[in-house]
C-alpha cells in the first residue's frame, strides 16, 4: 500500500469549520452569521420577530428560533454538523441543542444543560402508547441528576400555525410525562411528517424551550 | 500559567458579589432567617433550625452603638461555625479607667466563634431543636450557650423557644439549673472555656416569627441578654425592655433586609445574604458547545484509512501537531508534548481555560479523535501543571466514538478509563510548540493590605511571572499603596514574647508605600512515580525570604498524600525592598505533612514541625471544598509556644475562603478568589508563606478532584 494514498495532511479549513460556525462554508457570505448571533432577550438587539423572511432565507441555511421561556431569551440556530438522523444546531457563539430525529436530547452552553439523555424517537412519541425518557441534566454542586419519566401522548387537535408571514396547518399533540415526582409536557405541532414547532422541556433550571422550525 | 491563578479577595468584591443574580423561585416553605447574631434566629435570639447544608452566609446587624458583622457556613447538615466581629462605640465615654486597658479604647472590636449543632429535624409534631455555643473560645465577653426549638405551624407562623446560660441567662434568670458559672480562665483568650459551659443562671427566651407572605415577615422576642457590660456598666444604650419587634422584607433566597424596635429604646438593621455554593451565580457553565466526535470509517469500508503506515511519512508529526492546535488553541489548550505509534498516540496538555480538568481531558479526546489517523485506538492524554505531569488518562477511541450521544455517558465512559501516573512519556516526542516557551505573563489589579480591623491600605498590585520549558517558573508581585487610613489605627500590646515573625505586619504596611511582596525562581518537577518536588528561592513572601524545598508522595488514586517542606529564610525589611537589616533573624523551618480526601468534598490537612518564630508543633486543617471549586475550611495550630508567649488568641486558628471566578461569572476560567480570616494575626504557629506548594498544584488531575466534575464536564 502506497504512502501516498493515505497520506495526512494538513485540515486547514476543515477544522476552522467544524470550530467557528460563522466562518464555515455553509453558512458563509450571506448573513447566517449575523442572523444567527442574535440571542436577545437582554440587550438593544432587534427582536428575531422584526426580521422579515426575506432577510432570514438571504442566510441560505435551515433556520430554527429558539426561545426559552425561563430567562425570555432567544435565538436563531442553524445546523452545525450531523450524523445520520442526529444533527448538531448552534448559534454562532456556539450554544449547542443536538436532535436525533427532530427530538431534543441534548444541550451545550445554556447552564443546567441536558447532558445525555434516553429519549424516544418522533414515531414513538406520536404513535400514543406509553414510552420513557430519562434525562441527565447538571444540577447544583456541578452533579449529574437523572430523571425517569413515562410518557403518552395526546392529540389535542388541528392547529395553524403563523410563522413569518406564512400559515402551517399543523396536528398539536402533548405529549405528558411523570415520574420521580415531576410532572413534564413536550407539545409537537407536526406538519404530516415533519416538527414545524415543539415545546420540550430540558432540565429544572432551564425549563421548556420552543423550537420553530423557521426556514427549512 | 496552567495552574489556578490567585487573586486576594477584597471585602468589596465579596459585597458585590453576594447582590448577584441567584434568584431562585421562592417556595412556599418557611426558611431559616438570621438573628443579629448571623445565626438562624429571630432578632437578637437563636432559634432551633440550621440553614441548608453547605449555605455560606454574611450578616451585618446594628442597633445603637453594637454592630456585628458575621460569617456562617452549614459545615454539614448538623453542625455549623461562624465567626463574628462586634464592634461597640462609646465603650469608653462614662467608664474612664485607664488602670484597665481594654478601656484605652474609644470603639470596642471583639471576635469570636459560634458552634451550632442541629440536633433534631422539625418533623411532624416534632420541632427542630438546636444547641448552640457562642464566642465559646473568645474573650468570654460574648459567651452563651443555648438549647432552642423551633415549631411551624401551618405554614406562616413559627414560634421558638430557648433556655440560655451566659448572655443568654444574664436577664430574669429562672435558677442555676447546673450549678454556679465559674469567672473564665481569659488569660489570653481564645481558648474554649468548657468549665463555664453551661453554668449558671439560665433564662427563657422566645419569639414568633410570622410570614406575611412570600417577601414580608414579622417578629416579635423576649430577648434574655441583659447587656449588663454595654447598657448596665458602660451606659452605651438604655436596655428599658426585653421586648424587641421588627419587620424584614425578603427579596429571595439569597438577600434580605429588616428593620427592628430594640430593648426599648433603639431602631436596629440587619442586612444578610445567604450563598449556596452549590449553585452558580449563572446557573451553570456557559461557553461554547464542543465538536463532534470525529468518526472513522469502518475498516470494511475504506481498509487504507486504517493503516499504519503513515507513521513513517516523516512530516506526520507536525502535520498532526498543527492540527490538532486548531481544535485546542481556542479552547485555551496547549500541547506539552506529543508523541505516538500506529496504534497509541499520547499527548501532553497544559490546561489554561477550564476550571475542570475533566472538561480539558474530554475536548483533548474530541480532538484527537478529529485528527489521528484510524489505526490509533489508544488516546494517552497527560495534564501538566509547571512541568510536571499531573496524571496520564487513558482512553480508547472506540468508546469516545460509540458513547458521545448515550444515556449517562460521563459515568459510562468513567468506568472505561484508566487513570495512572504520569510516566515518562512516549519516546519520539519534540516537547512544547517551539514558540510557547519562555511563556510571560503579567497581571495589575486591585489590592489591599490590612493593618487591624477595618484599616490598613488599598492599592495596586502588579504581578508577573515567565515560565521556562520543564518547569522553571520566575515570578514577582510588586504592591503599590493608593489609599489607606493607617493613621486611625490604634493598638495596644497584644502581649506575647516570640521573635515578631509576623506581628509587625503593621509596621510592614506602613513603611512601604512601594513593596516588592515577591520575587522567586521556582523549579517543579515529577523525578519518579507518585513523587512531585518543588525547590523556590528568593523573596518567598513580604517578610521573609530565603529557600524552600518541598516532596510530595501522591498516587493519582488515592486519599493520601504525603509531603515534606524545608526552608531556610531571614526576616526581610519592613520597607518593602531588598535588604535584611531591620531584623537579625533567620530560621530554619520544616514540617511533614499528611493529607487525606475524606470523600463528600471533605479534605483534611496535618502538619507537623518546626514554625517560623521556633515554636515547634501541628496544624490541623479541615476544608469543604464544592465540586465547583468554592471552598471553606478552617485551621487551627498548637505549638510549643505557651499562651503567654504567643499573646493574645493563645495560639493561631482561622478560616480560609477560596471562590472560583467561573461560579461568579459562569464563563470558563481558572482564576479565582482567595482570603484568608484570622481573628487575629500572631507569631506563634506561622509558616512561610512560599506559593505553590505541590498538593494544591496537582490535586486538580488526580482523581478524587477530578472525579468531582467528571460525569458533568468530560463531555461538556
Amino acid at each position: 500500500m502506497g504512502q501516498q494514498g493515505m497520506a495526512l495532511r494538513s485540515i486547514g479549513m476543515l477544522a476552522v469549520c467544524a470550530l467557528a460556525l460563522a466562518g464555515c462554508s455553509a453558512l458563509k457570505g450571506t448573513g447566517a452569521g449575523a442572523v444567527l448571533a442574535m440571542l436577545k432577550g437582554k440587550g438593544d438587539q432587534p427582536s428575531a420577530t422584526a426580521i422579515p423572511r426575506s432577510e432570514l432565507e438571504k442566510a441560505g441555511i435551515p433556520l430554527i428560533l429558539v426561545r426559552n421561556e425561563t430567562f425570555g431569551t432567544e435565538a436563531f440556530i442553524g445546523p452545525r454538523d450531523s450524523r445520520g438522523t442526529l444533527v448538531n444546531w448552534a448559534t454562532a457563539d456556539g450554544i449547542l441543542l443536538t436532535l436525533r430525529d427532530g427530538v431534543l436530547i441534548e444541550t451545550r452552553g445554556f447552564g443546567g444543560d441536558l447532558m445525555s439523555s434516553a429519549m424516544p424517537g418522533i414515531g414513538q412519541v406520536l404513535a400514543g402508547g406509553s414510552h420513557r425518557r430519562s434525562y441527565f441534566y447538571t444540577g447544583p454542586d456541578d452533579k449529574i441528576f437523572r430523571l425517569d419519566v413515562t410518557c403518552s401522548t395526546q392529540v389535542a387537535g388541528s392547529e395553524t400555525l403563523a410563522i413569518y408571514g406564512l400559515a402551517y396547518p399543523t396536528r398539536h399533540l402533548v405529549e405528558t410525562c411523570r415520574g420521580d415526582g415531576a410532572e413534564l409536557q413536550n407539545e409537537y405541532w407536526m406538519q404530516g411528517g415533519l416538527i414545524r414547532q415543539s415545546r420540550e422541556w430540558i432540565s429544572p433550571t432551564l425549563g421548556y424551550v420552543e423550537l420553530t422550525r423557521v426556514i427549512d | 500559567m496552567s495552574t489556578r491563578s490567585k487573586s486576594q479577595l477584597a471585602v468589596t468584591a465579596l459585597a458585590g458579589l453576594l447582590c448577584g443574580p441567584l434568584a431562585i423561585p421562592a417556595k412556599a416553605e418557611m426558611r431559616p432567617t438570621l438573628s443579629f447574631t448571623g445565626v438562624p434566629g429571630l432578632i437578637d435570639m437563636p432559634s432551633g433550625e440550621a440553614m441548608a447544608d453547605g449555605n455560606f452566609s454574611i450578616a451585618v446587624a446594628g442597633f445603637g452603638p453594637i454592630t456585628r458583622t458575621t460569617l456562617s457556613f452549614q459545615i454539614t447538615p448538623w453542625l455549623s461555625g461562624s465567626y463574628r466581629i462586634q464592634n461597640t462605640r462609646n465603650w469608653n465615654e462614662v467608664v474612664n479607667d485607664p488602670a484597665n486597658p481594654e478601656n484605652l479604647y474609644s470603639s470596642y472590636n471583639d471576635r469570636s466563634f459560634d458552634l451550632r449543632v442541629h440536633l433534631l429535624k422539625e418533623s411532624g409534631w416534632r420541632p427542630s431543636v438546636t444547641v448552640g455555643l457562642q464566642d465559646f473560645a473568645g474573650t468570654g465577653k460574648f459567651g452563651a450557650e443555648y438549647i432552642a426549638a423551633t415549631k411551624t405551624l401551618g405554614d406562616r407562623v413559627k414560634i421558638t423557644g430557648g433556655i440560655g446560660w451566659g448572655r443568654l441567662g444574664s436577664y430574669n434568670s429562672f435558677g442555676s439549673p447546673f450549678g454556679d458559672r465559674p469567672a473564665p480562665d481569659v488569660g489570653q483568650g481564645g481558648k474554649p472555656n468548657a468549665n463555664t459551659w453551661f453554668r449558671g443562671p439560665a433564662s427563657f427566651f422566645g419569639g414568633v416569627e410570622w410570614q406575611l407572605n412570600d417577601a414580608w415577615t414579622v417578629k416579635a422576642e423576649y430577648s434574655t441578654d441583659a447587656y449588663a457590660e454595654e447598657a448596665g456598666y458602660r451606659k452605651t444604650f438604655d436596655r428599658k425592655s426585653p421586648f424587641n419587634f421588627g419587620i424584614e422584607y425578603h427579596r429571595d433566597e439569597t438577600m434580605s433586609l429588616g428593620i427592628y424596635s430594640l430593648y426599648g429604646s433603639e431602631i436596629g438593621f440587619n442586612v444578610n445574604f445567604v450563598l449556596d455554593p452549590k449553585r452558580r451565580a449563572m446557573m451553570g457553565i456557559l461557553g461554547a458547545g464542543p465538536v463532534a466526535v470525529g468518526q472513522r470509517p469502518s475498516r470494511a469500508s475504506d481498509p487504507e484509512a486504517w493503516d499504519g503506515g503513515w507513521v513513517t511519512q516523516p512530516d506526520a508529526a507536525p502535520i498532526l501537531r498543527e492540527n490538532l492546535d486548531k481544535y485546542l488553541n481556542p479552547d485555551g489548550i496547549y500541547i506539552e508534548d506529543f508523541a505516538y505509534t500506529a496504534t497509541t498516540v499520547q499527548i501532553r496538555i497544559r490546561n489554561d481555560k477550564f476550571d475542570a480538568g475533566a472538561q480539558a481531558i474530554g475536548r483533548t479526546a474530541r480532538a484527537l479523535s478529529h485528527v489521528m489517523p484510524a489505526s490509533v485506538e489508544v488516546f494517552e492524554i497527560v495534564p501538566v501543571v509547571r512541568g510536571m505531569g499531573a496524571s496520564k488518562v487513558t482512553m480508547r477511541r472506540s468508546d469516545i466514538e460509540s458513547l458521545e450521544h448515550v444515556a449517562n455517558n460521563g459515568a459510562v465512559l468513567r468506568d472505561r478509563v484508566a487513570f495512572g501516573d504520569a510516566g515518562d512519556g512516549l519516546a519520539g516526542g519534540a516537547g512544547a510548540d517551539p514558540d510557547y516557551y519562555p511563556k510571560f505573563n503579567w497581571g495589575l489589579g486591585f489590592g489591599y493590605r490590612v493593618s487591624a480591623p477595618a484599616r490598613g491600605d488599598v492599592g495596586l498590585r502588579a504581578t508577573a511571572s515567565y515560565e521556562l520549558p520543564h518547569g522553571v517558573v520566575l515570578s514577582g508581585s510588586v504592591y503599590g499603596r493608593v489609599y489607606d487610613n493607617l493613621d486611625k489605627v490604634f493598638v495596644i500590646d497584644k502581649g506575647g514574647s516570640l521573635p515578631p515573625v509576623r506581628s509587625d505586619v503593621r509596621d510592614y504596611n506602613e513603611d512601604s508605600p512601594v513593596a516588592l511582596e515577591r520575587l522567586q525562581a521556582a523549579w517543579y518537577a515529577h523525578p519518579a512515580d507518585n513523587i512531585y518536588t518543588r525547590l523556590t528561592f528568593g523573596y518567598l513572601e513580604p517578610m521573609h525570604a530565603g529557600i524552600s524545598g518541598e516532596v510530595l508522595w501522591k498516587p493519582v488514586d488515592s486519599r493520601l498524600a504525603l509531603g515534606m517542606e524545608l526552608n531556610y529564610t531571614k526576616q526581610r525589611d519592613t520597607d518593602g525592598g531588598f535588604g535584611f537589616g531591620d531584623y537579625d533573624y533567620s530560621i530554619a523551618t520544616g514540617h511533614v505533612s499528611a493529607y487525606y480526601d475524606f470523600g463528600n468534598g471533605f479534605l483534611g490537612q496535618l502538619d507537623v514541625g518546626r514554625y517560623l518564630a521556633g515554636d515547634t508543633g501541628a496544624t490541623i486543617t479541615l476544608d469543604r471544598e464544592f465540586a465547583n471549586g468554592w471552598k471553606v475550611g478552617a485551621f487551627a495550630s498548637f505549638t510549643s509556644a505557651s499562651a503567654a508567649e504567643f499573646g493574645e488568641g493563645s495560639f493561631d486558628k482561622g478560616l480560609h475562603l477560596t471562590i472560583p471566578m467561573n461560579w461568579l461569572l459562569g464563563q470558563p476560567s481558572r482564576k479565582e478568589m482567595d482570603a484568608t480570616i484570622r481573628p487575629l494575626q500572631r507569631d506563634g504557629g506561622a509558616r512561610v508563606d512560599v506559593q505553590g506548594r505541590l498538593y494544591d498544584t496537582i490535586r486538580d488531575y488526580h482523581t478524587g478532584r477530578l472525579d468531582e466534575q467528571w460525569d458533568s464536564r468530560v463531555w461538556r
